[in-house]
């Protein structure tokens, strides 16, 4: 069996696990025999409410999730060449916060069942203008990276403008929902946006092999035939998507599109064919943890999954980090 | 004073070079050739101690070159190499000045002599127009030759150079060749990596053949450019016969079977 | 007679006129900064002519924070042009070592642990970010003589997502400290005083003067790592007294300031697409940009909100941050 198979099949079996646990934990702790009775429906004790109203969405979203937003990061870093790109760069956190408080101050607050949508076209259309603002000259990765700079801080000063001066009652709910948490999210949240995203994912592993080709620079790769503005736009469309929509129903959680693409690079090495997989798997284990630990770590708080996606992901980066070679920059 | 290789054990984790003793004549031309991952890069890189031999000695002008400290190293052996960085924003007058770097103090101020040797490296790979023209805007023939203006405003005794002549076409490969020759005329002693036999035999005075991260053969092109080495070391069947107009060995591959 | 060539001679004016109006957007910064505030009776007039209030106001009140305005941007702008060039990376500035997050770690720890709230506050944030900088550095390699660049950004990474965690975690268990925390998070000099002032600029001279000495090694940098090791500057020692003078930098501007990321990582790009890429012109162009922003961000946050002040960090991504995209759209010279 090769290498990168093998850590794949762990990170699944991880993964299983995780969900397992995941559903286990909470409030009320439930024993693996219930869940498995409820989930397969068989006779004996189950609890039907809590794990089919509560937990299963959550955990199912939270793998859907984590896995768009591993899978978006690692192409974000493919296509601008740069270890500290991520859906940030691309301006989505920021381009969804700010027309996140917009809505509130201009429109004078959205029901906050919109709040996914309005986040969702923020963050795309900050994208979009970074994209066609790097058009101006020939998009160079460089170029992308410093124009994504700058229209992101451009939208945050926004953001902290409108904090300072606004009324905080307004905005506190609006603000919460971004923080990167899962909590009170259900079906109609994962089946709002888990088809679209599992769809995108499949059409990014399809194209992975493109993203090899195109990290040996657009003259090698326009010379083995590839339109590469092209495929670009398009690989960076898929990514801008899979980010925005995913924040749009769970908020920023920064660290898994930023350190997801890493941890597995560290795994499994640079080619995108066996990177994305890895990638996707590694992300939605460690939002599945990160999500079960909040609720299960100090009772009767839940501590949002983004921050708990950092404190459990930081330290195995590192330990990563110090026990293994990194490949040589290109 | 020659460059002499003790014993030297050297390279990465996936590749060695092993127990290498040679001696590289003071004032030659000395062109290192040898199949595709020979080791003649990791070869020129030990003796810049761009990369520390894992075993063995290397001796620049009777000294140790261990012993020294970096910038002494650079005042004495001057690189090319084979992918330089073009950094942004940096004109062709201040790339060349870089080269005075190991002469001058911590903050690299210029003085008058630096400034004539800038000058006169620009004109000698007569480049004195595109002084103020920005290094990532020129051509990559053009680029080449501010690389080697750095090089030559260092002025080293010894110059090395890591495939000076790929990716360039056939009149800038020439012009590189030739500044070479015009180096090494000066009295410096130049070592470079070349992946043509021909030329290699026409420009240098010494040829050192390397072949799996060993020394195969040196000397001068006649004795060792031989029908025999190309195709026990390449693989190759070829004759051999004497350049019209240098008489230097020239190699002609034969159809392969 | 040494002739000087046209095309020298005109980016001699050119960058001599660029000097110039950077010292003149300095001395208006300040000035505008010096003369307002919350009392709105002590206005520019004062400055040459003050009474004994506006003497108070001006000695005890904004000299303090105006002073602390430039040093910061000095600081930070410094900072992040070392990073930069030693990581060769454009996205580096400070926040990636680690520090930022650190200072915020100390600070959240000094609120919720009695015995770090022993210590003091601002205290624990400058130990915060000398902590979360060593930790990055042991990361990258530093102490065992190999330092890596790509290490070091990445275990900068990690160290400032973790710490930053951990603050958000402590905000989660008590709302009060939220309060505290989220203010000085954005960056404020909003109640800064002589102390606070003395320190940060006490290490802005020299922080200028160890750039300058680095600065040539910073040009070498960029050529490569073997190419700067055969120009005879070895590129471990670059990168391990660039990271030292922008932990140093950094970590003492957010100790009194909080995190200020948009000056660190952008107005070395500003300087860099007007003055070009050598890094000796480079060190002075930063130190004159980055304190020429801050002035005038500080004077612009106590008027455009007036009477809330806004934090300075937010007014300087909103001066910079469009003039950054203008230049940036218009560059040339990438790839």
């Amino acid at each position: 069996m090769t290498r990168p198979l093998r850590i794949g099949l762990v990170l699944l079996t991880g993964l299983i696990a995780a969900m397992l646990v995941s559903l286990a934990v909470g409030a009320v702790a439930i024993p693996l025999s219930v869940i498995v009775n409820t989930l397969l429906d068989l006779d004996g004790p189950q609890q039907d409410f809590i794990i089919n109203r509560s937990r299963l969405p959550r955990t199912l979203l939270a793998v859907v999730t984590g896995a768009s937003l591993a899978m978006s990061g690692a192409i974000i870093q493919a296509l601008l060449r740069n270890p500290l790109a991520s859906p940030k760069i691309i301006g989505i956190n920021s381009g969804a916060a700010l027309a996140v408080l917009l809505s509130v101050v201009l429109a004078g607050g959205v029901p906050l069942g919109f709040l996914p949508a309005v986040a969702a076209l923020g963050g795309v259309a900050a994208a979009a203008i970074i994209y066609i603002l790097a058009e101006v000259r020939p998009v160079s990765p460089a170029r992308l990276a410093l124009v994504g700079i700058a229209v992101g801080f451009t939208a945050d000063a926004g953001v902290d403008f409108i904090l300072v001066t606004a009324d905080t009652y307004d905005i506190s709910a609006p603000l919460v929902w971004l923080t990167g948490s899962l909590w009170s999210r259900g079906w109609s949240h994962l089946g709002a946006v888990a088809p679209l995203l599992i769809c995108l994912m499949g059409v990014c592993l399809l194209l992975s092999y493109r993203l090899d080709i195109i990290r040996l620079g657009s003259a090698q790769a326009t010379g083995l035939g590839m339109h590469v503005r092209r495929a670009r736009l398009v690989l960076l469309t898929l990514a801008t998507l899979l980010a925005a929509v995913s924040v749009s129903v769970v908020g920023v959680l920064g660290f898994v599109g930023l350190m997801a693409p890493h941890i597995a690079r560290l795994l499994v090495g640079g080619a995108h064919r066996t990177l994305l997989p890895v990638a996707l798997l590694v992300g939605a284990l460690l939002v599945v943890i990160a999500d079960a630990a909040g609720r299960a770590l100090v009772p009767g708080i839940e501590i949002s999954a983004g921050i708990l996606t950092a404190i459990f992901g930081a330290p195995f980066f590192v330990f990563l980090l110090l026990t293994r070679e990194i490949e040589a920059r290109s | 004073m020659s460059i002499v290789l003790n014993d030297i054990a050297s390279g990465y984790d996936g590749f060695r070079l092993r127990s290498v003793t040679l001696e590289i004549a003071d004032q030659s031309m000395t062109a290192l050739i040898g199949p595709n991952g020979c080791g003649k890069s990791t070869l020129l890189k030990t003796i810049a101690r761009q990369l520390d031999p894992r075993g063995g000695k290397v001796t620049v002008g009777g000294t140790d070159i261990s012993t020294l400290r970096t910038k002494e190293v650079a005042q004495r052996i001057a690189v090319l190499p084979q992918h330089p960085v073009v950094p942004p924003g940096i004109t062709v007058e201040q790339l060349v000045s870089y080269g005075r770097a190991p002469h001058q103090n911590l903050l690299g101020f210029r003085t008058e002599a630096d400034d004539a040797k800038i000058e006169e490296a620009l004109r000698t790979v007569a480049i004195t127009g595109l002084a103020h023209r920005l290094v990532s805007d020129l051509s990559g023939g053009q680029r080449q030759r501010a690389f080697l203006a750095m090089v030559i405003a260092q002025d080293t005794p010894y110059v090395l150079f890591d495939e000076p002549t790929s990716f360039l076409d056939i009149r800038y490969q020439y012009e590189v060749l030739d500044l070479m020759a015009a180096l090494n005329r000066s009295g410096k002693t130049v070592v470079a990596v070349l992946h043509d036999i021909s030329q290699a035999a026409r420009y240098a005075t010494d040829v050192v053949v390397m072949e799996e991260g060993q020394l195969r053969t040196h000397g001068a092109p006649r004795d060792t450019v031989t029908e025999e080495l190309l195709s026990s070391v390449y693989g190759i069947r070829a004759t051999i016969f004497d350049d019209p107009v240098t008489g230097t060995p020239m190699v002609s591959p034969l159809a392969q079977e | 007679m040494k002739s000087v060539p046209a095309g020298n001679l005109r980016a001699g004016i050119v960058r001599g006129a660029s000097a110039a109006l950077l010292l003149g957007a300095v001395a208006v910064g300040a000035l505008w900064s010096l003369s307002t505030g919350g009392r709105s009776d002590v206005g520019f007039g004062d400055l040459f002519r003050p009474d004994d209030l506006a003497r108070t106001v001006l000695s005890d009140i904004r000299a303090p924070r105006t002073l602390a305005a430039a040093c910061l941007g000095i600081n930070l702008g410094i900072a992040g042009l070392a990073l930069q060039a030693i990581t060769r990376n454009p996205l580096a500035s400070p926040a990636i070592l680690g520090i930022n997050q650190g200072a915020a770690l100390g600070l959240a720890l000094a609120f919720v642990l009695p015995i770090f709230g022993a210590v003091g506050p601002e205290l624990m944030a400058i130990l915060g970010a000398f902590g979360a900088g060593v930790l990055t550095f042991a990361i990258a390699g530093g102490f065992g003589g190999r330092m890596d660049a790509m290490r070091l950004i990445l275990g900068g990474v990690a160290v400032g997502a973790f710490s930053y965690a951990v603050v958000r975690f402590t905000f989660t268990l008590e709302d009060d400290i939220a309060r505290s925390v989220v203010r000085w998070t954005v960056g404020d000099i909003t109640d800064i005083r002589w102390d606070a002032t003395l320190r940060l600029s006490a290490w802005s001279i020299p922080g200028i003067i160890a750039a300058m000495i680095l600065s040539q090694r910073f040009n070498l940098v960029a050529l490569g790592q073997d190419a700067a090791r055969g120009l005879g500057a070895d590129p471990r020692v670059t990168l391990l007294l660039g990271t030292v003078l922008a932990a140093v930098l950094a970590g003492v501007s957010v100790s009194v300031a909080g995190p200020i990321s948009f000056t660190g990582l952008v107005v070395p790009h500003l300087a860099r697409f007007l003055f070009g890429g050598d890094h000796r012109i480079l060190v002075p162009a930063v130190a004159g940009l980055g304190a020429a922003l801050m002035l005038l961000a500080d004077a612009l946050s106590k008027v455009l909100t007036a009477p809330i002040e806004a934090p300075i960090g937010a007014i300087a991504a909103l001066i910079g941050a469009p003039w950054f995209l203008w230049l940036a759209v218009r560059a040339k010279g990438f790839e």
